[in-house]
């Protein structure tokens, strides 16, 4: 299988080879660079490996194998054409294989937004093969932050017949919804949203930004949400080191959101605060990374439970 | 109700005679949310029945395009569980998307007041404003 040509202004900051693997009959793209323990990087909505393109180099420098996938629908992996064929547990299952078709061990996964159900149903689900958990930004528990269960302008973005309106047919949340959600907004302009656009080109290839919002629970009736109590319970009884990692300035799931990670996991380090909105890979990526490192040193030296 | 310039018509009161269907878009999960299923079983005049080769629904925007609402039934759950719209395109027109768009947005504001209750077209406005759709 041969990979896409990326255009020269993409390819010029994205300078890794891709790589595709059949999860679950789905065709997955992934980077794959350097050796040693493996990091794992998971994206959310509505991104894609782009987003962590200035983690590669550092993480791999340290003496880590890093590895960076597109989930099923985003990037430049497979997008299944009906919004029946998603569910959260597809993607869990879909990141479990992905774990297992690479056979990591001594695995850390670095999560944000909906990389973070994902990466860390994981690691309760093959607590053997991980190493290290590192939260930013995200959420593990079925109730839903504010932003989430506001009308304006986050549930109305996905209402019935309005969803497929603002997301596919506008592309609302890669045209608007990163640029709102970053600090340093010029340089991504600039440097990013062409990247994000690139790979959300029509109607079709945007299916996954509607989705994924109508995935989070409101309610105890709603699909996603017995996994996501599964996933809290399965959490509080983990001992693995984790790492909590939040933006300032984030608003999708506030301070707060940090402040749980930190009782459903006592023993993790942080909350550290780095200068960043939702997307804070975007904002801060030399000092998330520069404190993965040294979060990583502690565990390989065995100072961290 | 808002005026909004949504006329509901019926497939006798189209005056685009020979046209071509032209996929607008997609809801599959009319029923996310409660209210929206229902508005459209009463603008529509819907029944149970008409999941088994009932008509398509019809509208005019102010533009004057014309569309066709395709009601869809999924087993399980209630009719209609989702819709596929289609603009109604005199048969060899090009198409402007963006024309479309802005139709489009004044239906969903019709949609939105009818409804009703937590859902606003003053909420519609502002998420439109926010996320930068030319006519909110």
């Amino acid at each position: 299988m041969s990979a896409p040509e990326l255009p020269p202004h993409i390819r010029q900051h994205f300078p890794f080879p891709s790589r595709f693997i059949s999860v679950n009959g789905h065709r997955m793209h992934y980077v794959d660079e350097g050796d040693g323990d493996p990091v794992l990087l998971l994206h959310g909505n509505p991104t894609w490996s782009f987003l962590y393109r200035k983690f590669i180099p550092p993480i791999k420098t340290a003496g880590y194998r890093v590895i960076v996938p597109d989930h099923i629908g985003f990037g430049l992996s497979e997008r299944p054409a009906r919004e029946h064929d998603f569910s959260l547990e597809n993607h869990i299952a879909n990141v479990a294989e992905f774990v297992r078709r690479l056979a990591l061990k001594r695995l850390t996964v670095v999560c944000q937004d909906w990389g973070g159900p994902m990466g860390l149903a994981c690691a309760v689900l093959d607590p053997g093969s991980f190493k290290a958990v590192v939260v930013m930004n995200t959420w593990a528990w079925p109730e839903p932050s504010t932003f989430h269960s506001s009308v304006f302008p986050w549930r109305m973005m996905h209402a019935p017949v309005i969803a497929p309106y603002l997301f596919q047919r506008r592309n609302v949340l890669v045209e608007r919804g990163l640029y709102l959600s970053v600090v340093h907004r010029e340089r991504f302009m600039e440097e990013a949203l062409p990247a994000y656009r690139y790979v959300m080109p029509d109607y079709d290839s945007r299916l996954l930004t509607r989705v994924f919002p109508r995935l989070i629970p409101l309610h105890e009736a709603d699909r996603s949400a017995p996994t996501m109590q599964w996933l809290e319970k399965s959490l509080a009884k983990t001992t693995v080191p984790a790492l909590i990692v939040w933006g300032k300035e984030e608003i999708v799931f506030p301070a707060g959101c940090a402040q749980r990670f930190k009782q459903l996991l006592p023993h993790a380090k942080g909350p550290l605060w780095v200068t960043g909105s939702h997307f804070l890979q975007e904002d801060s990526p030399q000092e998330i990374c520069d404190h993965i490192l040294d979060f990583l040193r502690e565990v390989d030296k065995g100072c961290r439970p | 109700m808002p005026a909004v310039n949504i006329d509901i018509i019926t497939a006798a009161q189209l005056r685009t005679k020979t046209y071509r269907h032209v996929f607008v878009m997609l809801e599959e999960r009319l029923g996310h949310y409660a209210g929206f299923r229902e508005a459209f079983v009463d603008a529509f005049a819907l029944t149970p029945a008409d999941a088994d080769g009932g008509a398509p629904g019809y509208f005019r925007a102010a533009s004057g395009r014309e569309y066709q609402i395709t009601f869809l039934s999924r087993s399980g759950q209630r009719f209609p569980s989702g819709l596929e719209i289609h603009a109604l395109i005199p048969r060899f027109d090009p198409v402007d998307p963006n024309a479309l768009d802005e139709d489009l947005w004044y239906f969903l504001q019709w949609m939105i007041a009818r409804v009703g209750g937590e859902w606003t077209v003053e909420a519609l406005q502002a998420t439109g404003r926010v996320y930068k759709i030319p006519w909110a």
